[in-house]
């Protein structure tokens, strides 16, 4: 009779045995499983979220003008490899006068709150050109006379048309910016005013812009230099003239993308190791900041369950040579008289073994009925407990909620099944052949003991 | 030729079982061994059977040692061994267990000791006692062993089931001209029957 006829009369009429065999590796197929998915979810989640990410990365530098000089930034994008960058406009407070030297009126409406030394101040912008600016490329401003800004400008302005006509002001006029010790004041906060040139500057206006469509409502208090309408644009050169003696341009803040939002990990790493940047003046924000707490905890989920792994396998490994070197161990005349019958120990190891697989591909049968429901629980609880335990220690001003809030869309995997199926099958064959060996080599005497 | 020689055995370094023991037996003969109960028969039949390993001495068939790694060949296609207490495998049936150790037909060799289709069909350890040790002779007359070691095969039988199971040993011994067998029995019936009657002694057979 061969061992597989013989492995499978055992199996068959040893009910108690095979059941308790059975039960106790599909528990371990479910928790291998579980660990796999858990991980290989996690991998994928992780992979979405990336995939989620803008692909921009935004380096700002207010208290250094040498870092984002025009050079710097062409410099920066070509060791990003980007595709596109974006200087965003500069802008400063600033107080507005006519060419008397006389405080304009600026827009002032109801719940606006105006700081002290902000009573005739409004928010001075300024571009490469100012058609390029924010608010006129989303349309929140148009132009309806005169001229845009250009980079060859000197000395220019735009205003908003409520200014111009509260004030009496046309095209070709001269108005003056000012910055009063307040203004300093709340500048020194951001800017390194010690080495700016703020002793203030006219300018002619060349064109007057109006509110196209309202931007979106601030919420609380507004601040009424910061509204549209007491806004006004003037040229690169004037601005860059308050921060440096040779009147170089240069930007606060610049955006660049990149091609590929997988690689944004990588892009801000490279920003990060470029030494020529004076990072104590420099900051630099992509979704990383937003997203990295819970990239990070799922990365180290997934460490901990690569690494716990190892200790489940070892620990089931251990259990399952408990409780086959019981039954064997229960079973030890019955080698003794195999063997004084002149079957061979390799008969009977392999017997063994096969008796062993066959509990474990009805564990495994009976695991992925059940895998649907205990399997993505499981992962599902891991994975949804870590990033919500990462949403709670994040920064909640930059946390938006939406994508991390959404489920991950759990799949059961056929590798992950033939992954655990294939250790399963390892740790079985492992145990079988690790307790049966020691058995044949006794002689058959001192295992029949007659 | 199943030959011993210069036996030594013990269980403890204190007192041999089996003492410079030396016999010889030859195929076409029935053997019959007594002894008093403990001076060590089922030792000598598990030293012929290649269950056990003398602390000294060998055993040769056909005037071949055979050596610790033959063991298992010699088990599976030179010797069958009739147990005492049966020995049969629980979970398989009576056919089963004559399965076990060759491919024939195992019903007409069940049914000469007595065991019939329905019972053959049965689990090994739902037969009586009797029916038991019945299987065992079976499992052992339908190997092709040249040397069938048996002890007390009739232990658990009445008269008449004995005394046709003797006859089986005999015939197998008597017909097949290449096969011997050897019994270890406290029967004179048994005995009665055998070619050849051995007593084992303060560990020597005379």
């Amino acid at each position: 009779m061969s061992p597989v006829k013989r492995a499978f009369h055992y199996f068959t009429r040893k009910i108690t045995h095979s059941i308790i065999m059975v039960l106790t590796l599909t528990a371990i197929f479910i928790l291998i499983l579980t660990v796999l998915s858990a991980t290989a979810a996690g991998k994928n989640y992780i992979h979405q979220i990336k995939l989620s990410f803008s692909k921009n990365i935004t380096l700002s530098s207010y208290r250094s003008t040498d870092v984002l000089t025009c050079e710097n930034i062409k410099k920066i994008a070509d060791t990003l490899g980007a595709v596109n960058y974006k200087c965003l406009s500069n802008t400063l407070p600033a107080e507005l006068l006519n060419e008397a030297g006389k405080p304009l009126d600026v827009y002032l409406k109801k719940d606006i709150l105006v700081s002290a030394g902000f009573e005739h101040a409004g928010t001075v912008r300024s571009n490469s050109s100012s058609e390029q600016d924010e608010l006129f490329a989303d349309g929140t401003f148009e132009l309806t006379e005169g001229r845009h800004l250009n980079k060859n400008d000197g000395g220019k302005a735009l205003i908003h048309r409520n200014l111009a006509e509260a004030n009496g002001l046309s095209v070709g006029d001269i108005i003056g910016l000012d910055f009063p010790g307040e203004i300093v004041e709340d500048l020194s906060g951001d800017y390194d005013t010690e080495n700016m040139d703020l002793k203030g500057s006219n300018v002619q206006i060349v064109g007057i812009f109006q509110t196209a469509q309202p931007a979106e409502e601030a919420s609380g208090l507004e601040l009424s230099h910061l509204l549209c309408e007491n806004s006004c644009f003037i040229d690169m050169n004037t601005y860059s003239s308050f921060f440096r003696s040779d009147g170089s341009t240069f930007f606060h803040k610049v955006t660049f993308t990149i091609s590929n939002s997988a690689e944004l990990e990588n892009a801000v790493n490279t920003i990060q190791n470029l030494d020529w940047i004076d990072w104590s003046a420099c900051s630099i924000w992509s979704d990383i900041d937003v997203y990295g707490p819970a990239i990070d905890a799922l990365s180290s989920l997934n460490d901990l369950l690569e690494t716990g792994l190892l200790l489940i396998l070892l620990v089931c490994l251990l259990i399952l040579i408990i409780i086959i070197s019981y039954g064997v161990k229960r079973r030890k005349k019955e080698t003794g008289i195999l063997l004084a019958l002149g079957i061979t120990p390799n008969s009977i190891v392999l017997q063994h073994i096969i008796e062993a697989l066959l509990s474990t591909v009805t564990a495994i049968l009976l695991s992925i009925i059940l895998s649907g429901g205990i399997v993505k629980s499981g992962s599902d609880y891991l994975i949804n407990t870590t990033v919500n335990q990462a949403n709670e220690n994040g920064d909640a001003s930059h946390n938006d909620p939406g994508i991390l809030k959404t489920n991950p869309v759990f799949t059961l995997a056929s590798t992950t099944i033939y992954s655990a199926a294939l250790l399963e099958t390892a740790l079985v064959t492992i145990s079988a052949i690790a307790v049966s060996v020691p058995f044949m080599r006794k002689k058959p005497n001192e295992l029949i003991k007659i | 030729m199943l030959e011993l020689k210069n036996i030594n055995f013990s269980y403890n370094r204190n007192s041999f079982v089996l003492k410079n023991l030396n016999a010889a037996f030859l195929p076409g003969k029935v053997y019959a061994i007594l002894g008093a109960s403990g001076c060590g028969k089922t030792t000598l039949l598990s030293i012929l059977g290649g269950l056990d390993i003398p602390d000294e001495g060998s055993v040769l068939l056909n005037g071949r040692p055979i050596n610790e790694k033959e063991l298992p060949d010699y088990r599976r296609k030179e010797v069958a061994f009739i147990f005492q207490n049966f020995n049969l495998i629980d979970y398989l049936t009576a056919e089963e267990n004559l399965n076990l150790i060759s491919t024939l037909d195992a019903l007409p060799v069940l049914e000469k000791v007595g065991i019939d289709k329905k019972l053959a069909k049965q689990n090994a350890l739902k037969l009586s006692g009797g029916q038991q040790q019945r299987v065992a002779v079976a499992r052992a007359l339908i190997s092709d062993a040249s040397v069938l070691l048996a002890d007390e095969p009739t232990g658990n039988l009445d008269v008449a089931n004995a005394d046709a199971v003797t006859k089986l040993l005999v015939n197998y011994a008597h017909n097949l001209e290449d096969k011997c067998v050897i019994i270890v029995t406290h029967s004179a019936d048994v005995a009665n029957q055998a070619d050849v009657v051995l007593k084992l002694e303060g560990g020597i057979l005379k």
